[in-house]
Parts: C-alpha cells; structure tokens; sequence
C-alpha cells in the first residue's frame, strides 16, 4: 500500500471518529447539565476540584445558566472538530495540498486558542454555580490556568506554524503541477 | 509573463492536432493546454525535447521572449 492510500484509509477513520465526536460532545455537555444532581462528585468538579462544592441540588435555572455557560468552551470546540473533520475529508479524498488546507489549518488554531479562553471562563462560572448554594463567606470564583492550558496554547501555536508550512507546500505543489 | 508559447503556430504550421502531439509526447492533453495557454510555471527539458522532436522545430520556435511594455 502506497503512502497516498495510507493517507486515504486512515483519513476515512479519523473523520467517522470526528462525526461521531460532533455528536457525542454536545450530548456529553447536554447530559451534564441535565443530570448534574445525579451525577456523582468526583465527576462534576473533575476540573475544578478545589471548588467547595456543597451537597445539594442544583437549581434548574442555574443548570440552564451552567449549559449556556459551556456552549462557550462547546462552539469553539465544535468549530475546531467541524475544520478538523473537513480537514480529513479532503486527505479522504487524497486532496493533500490547496489553499482551503491552510485555511482550515488557521482555523483550527484559533479554535484551540479560543478554546482554552473560554474554557477558564466556563470554568470559572462553574465554580460560581456549584458554591452558589454555600453559605456566604465560602461562595468562590474560582479562576485556573493550569498546564493543560499552556499544552493546547503550545499545540495551537504548533497547528498556526504547520499552517505557514503547508502553504509552503501548497505553492510547491502548485508549481509541479504547472511544471509541464 | 514575457516568455510566449508559440505552439499553437507550430502545429498550425505542421498541421498536427494538440491531442496527437500530446500523446507523441507522452503528457495529457490537458497540461499540453496548460502549456499551450501560458499558464505553465515552467517546461521541463524532456517536454521541450520531445516537442521539438516531434515537430522538427528548434525550442525557439516555441519560445519567444517579448519584452514587457511597462519594463
């Protein structure tokens, strides 16, 4: 099997796997707010767990303020995996090198860049939330910059540099093509 | 770009269809159109030998340098 048809087979794979992730995500986010008072501890402060987090029911209308608040973190990460996925459907079709590949690869960047940007801020509403129902004094707002951040900024810095690249790569290819 | 294609002369001249000197030559007929409208980026050598060969013409018959009038 020739690299081209590698390319091609494991393509298809990664953009099932992407579609199925643009479903399930959401799902995910939705399921969370929905069963957020039947879901246990450990699961719901997985990523804030040094917020106070008092046994006691979340309120519907704040479940409703918590789902609006993670379809900030939820579009740009869907607007990532829509470019990533469309990104696979051109490898898919053994399209490897035109100006809508840079393009994609741009997008996908700022996605994660904004990604982690709206994450904190999701986060820290979460934290909001969850010690809305302390007593006051031990309410917090709890605001985190941790390494997973610095990693998806570095891989977002990285994913804006192969951009650069593969439109070096686009001009090559563009120039064999016309190369008669 | 102030390098011309003169084929489309040529093959007038020889009375040869593009599809028969694309085939003499080995390439598509659609890169022989690439190369026929200007929008070639560049001609290999083996392209321009196999041109000349089947046309019996020399490489500039088929390319001419036309200074640009803003130059």
């Amino acid at each position: 099997m020739d690299n081209l048809s590698k390319i091609k087979k494991i393509s298809k794979n990664f953009y099932l796997l992407l579609s199925f992730l643009l479903v399930a995500i959401p799902l995910y986010y939705i399921l969370y707010w929905v069963l957020i008072n039947y879901l246990p501890d450990t699961l719901i402060t997985v990523n804030s767990p040094s917020a106070p987090f008092a046994p006691h029911k979340l309120p519907i209308k704040f479940q409703i303020l918590g789902f609006i608040a993670s379809l900030l973190p939820l579009s740009a990460l869907t607007y990532g995996l829509i470019n990533i996925r469309k990104l696979f459907s051109f490898y898919k079709e053994g399209v490897i090198f035109s100006f809508e590949h840079v393009r994609l690869f741009k997008n996908t960047a700022k996605a994660l860049v904004l990604w982690v940007v709206l994450s904190i801020i999701y986060e820290s509403a979460k934290s909001v939330l969850f010690s809305l129902g302390n007593p006051p004094g031990s309410r917090v707002l709890e605001v985190g910059f941790s390494s997973a951040e610095i990693t998806t900024l570095m891989v977002g810095g990285i994913v804006f540099v192969i951009a650069w690249v593969m439109d070096e790569g686009r001009i090559l290819n563009e120039e064999r093509e016309l190369t008669i | 770009m102030p390098i011309i294609i003169n084929l489309d002369v040529v093959l007038a001249k020889r009375k040869m269809k593009s599809i028969e000197l694309a085939k003499l030559v080995g390439i598509t007929e659609q890169n022989l159109s690439v190369l026929k409208t200007g929008k070639a980026k560049a001609i290999r050598l083996s392209t321009l030998d196999a041109i000349c060969k089947h046309l019996e013409c020399q490489p500039g018959d088929i390319l001419e340098y036309r200074k640009n009038d803003e130059n």
